[in-house]
């Protein structure tokens, strides 16, 4: 083991799902759209336009600061941050520096059994810039406008990470919690989360000169990308070199890091407050209206999974999906034991998955489920009944409403379960012949013909045990 | 007295993207040294007791509700200033 520790801090960028950008009411969405289509006046910087906060973004927000375990800000301002890029179309991005709508907070990470809490710095809300294409082979680059102006949080970790596995889970426990609150998309791919990784390394308590790996967009990258960094900077430092402060890429094809530009080189932004967005005041009734909005949060749904013993890979299924998530909470509150929690687990990641990719609308409720788990558990159905009435359920059906106009409920009567059974033994004489010499393995073969018998009312346990009985006499 | 030095000069000038000839540093950086020190004139008021002031409307909470409204100049006017399109991109430079 290595004597050098690296100590980790992050920063996120996430997409806001507002209909609108974050100063103007230019469409948000540009997935399909052409380029320089959703543009107006106030995102590209004509002269004389004026910014308008939106309120959505705002409000998204307020939502964020409830998920990071965090306090809203009760005043907070824009502010600009100057620098020329033909991606900027201002000459400044609008951001937060001074009064950050977001203070500190934290958030629980599940790390190796243990969950560990990892501090939040503050978050802010800003803009995004317009895309940039570099034409390979080209003496030019071309630019986008449609994402200038399209709203962000900026969520700043505090150095607390101190491993790459601790780095990831925080990374993914995060984008659980912007995309279950609604106010992120999650498409890494197309750039709605990425983030920036502050890395160095120490073999003493004083920290180690850090460097920045700058536009990461996929959890395994940030992985590889922080374990090759670590490995750099402890051979440069065993070698006895010194670690330069700079920001630095990660080139996925070569799986390196590489310099991009030295402390020297760094911008000088010259931050002052935005003198066109007048500062906001955030009362405590919006902040409490609106995060009264919020039903569960990931963690609440992790810790209770976590104590059923469920692998940290089995609570991500439930957890990356809010909606399962939301009728796992409601449903568990329903039920009385961790056996009967279990089982709703084990149909939520089964069953409900399979219908799911057919179901447009599913609309299984909490409620049903628990019923459905309570009805096998009481002996009224046979879980095979359950399996074949599932889809009802989940198509938003009462459980105890199939069984009663269907006529489902389970055969458990054992006078009239023993005339099905004697007519079966009857019927094959063969087999009853084996099973008695001791071929045991027809057992099966009965139990099937009384389930087949009965239409699958039969309850199984009940039907082989009475089996048994009667091929011995 | 403010001095500004002939670095100085070139790093504001590289921020602000203003092109300076080797025989103008000097000159520039005189004249920028002169109205710092004209501006600095204001230093000589006492802030200790003065809360920072960024605003003075006293207007607060200035947002709109998050709906859409498409601009009704087209693109295509918008953009007439930029000196080169391809692909509906502005043309620009190499950056990277």
């Amino acid at each position: 083991m290595s004597k050098y520790k690296p100590t980790i801090g992050i920063e996120i960028h996430a997409q806001l799902t507002t209909k609108s950008k974050m100063f103007c009411g230019c469409d948000n969405n540009s997935r399909k759209a052409q380029p320089n289509v959703n543009i107006c006046p106030v995102c590209i910087a004509l002269p004389g336009t004026l910014p308008v906060a939106n309120k959505g973004a705002i409000e998204m927000a307020i939502k964020l600061a409830h998920g990071l375990n965090a306090k809203v800000a009760t005043n907070t301002s824009f502010d600009r941050k100057n620098y020329f890029y033909p991606d900027s179309p201002k000459g400044y991005q609008i951001t937060q520096m001074d009064q950050p709508i977001i203070q500190k907070g934290h958030v629980e990470i599940l790390v190796a059994d243990q969950f560990i809490s990892i501090g939040i710095h503050h978050a802010h809300l800003e803009e995004d810039a317009g895309k940039l294409i570099h034409p390979e082979g080209t003496d030019y680059s071309l630019v986008d406008f449609n994402r200038a102006g399209t709203p962000l949080v900026e969520i700043v970790s505090e150095p607390d990470i101190k491993s790459t596995e601790q780095a990831k889970r925080y990374l993914q426990e995060v984008y659980n919690i912007v995309t279950s609150l609604g106010v992120c998309d999650g498409d890494m791919q197309h750039g709605n989360f990425k983030f920036d990784l502050n890395v160095s390394v120490s073999n003493s308590a004083e920290l180690g000169t850090r460097t920045e790996l700058k536009n990461l967009n996929s959890f395994r990258n940030a992985e590889r990308a922080l374990s090759y960094e670590i490995n750099r900077q402890i051979e440069v430092l065993e070698g006895g070199g010194t670690i330069e402060q700079e920001t630095r890429g990660w080139n996925d094809t070569k799986a390196v890091t590489f310099s991009q530009r030295s402390k020297e080189q760094a911008n000088d932004y010259r931050y002052f407050p935005e003198p066109d967005i007048p500062p906001m005041v955030l009362s405590r009734e919006l902040v409490s209206s609106v995060q009264s909005e919020i039903k569960i949060l990931p963690i609440n749904v992790r810790k209770e999974l976590h104590l059923l013993k469920l692998s940290v890979s089995e609570q991500d299924i439930l957890i990356s999906q809010p909606k399962t998530a939301e009728i796992f909470m409601s449903a568990q509150a329903r039920l009385k034991s961790p056996e009967l929690v279990k089982q709703a687990v084990n149909w939520l990641v089964g069953d409900y998955q399979a219908i799911l990719v057919k179901t447009k609308k599913p609309v299984l409720t909490g409620g049903n489920l628990a019923e459905l788990i309570t009805l096998i558990e009481d002996g009224t159905i046979s879980s095979k009944i359950a399996k074949d009435i599932f889809a009802e359920v989940v198509a938003g059906l009462k459980p105890t409403d199939i069984v009663s106009s269907k006529g489902l409920k389970q055969l458990s009567d054992n006078s009239e379960l023993e005339l099905i059974i004697k007519k079966i033994i009857l019927d094959n004489p063969k087999p009853a012949e084996a099973y008695r010499a001791g071929n045991e393995r027809v057992l099966g073969f009965f139990v099937g013909q009384a389930m087949q018998a009965t239409n699958g009312q039969a309850n199984p346990t009940k039907v082989s045990s009475l089996m048994v009985k009667l091929l011995k006499e | 007295m403010a001095k500004l030095t002939v670095d100085e000069i070139q790093a504001v000038a590289k921020l602000a993207r203003i092109q300076l000839q080797d025989n103008e540093l000097a000159s520039v950086s005189e004249e920028v040294s002169s109205i710092l020190d004209f501006v600095m004139a204001i230093n000589e008021v006492d802030t200790a007791r003065v809360v920072p002031t960024s605003q003075v409307t006293g207007i607060t909470n200035v947002w709109r509700e998050d709906e859409v409204h498409k601009c009704k100049i087209a693109p295509k006017d918008l953009l007439s200033e930029a000196p080169d399109f391809q692909d509906g991109c502005i043309k620009v430079k190499k950056v990277l």
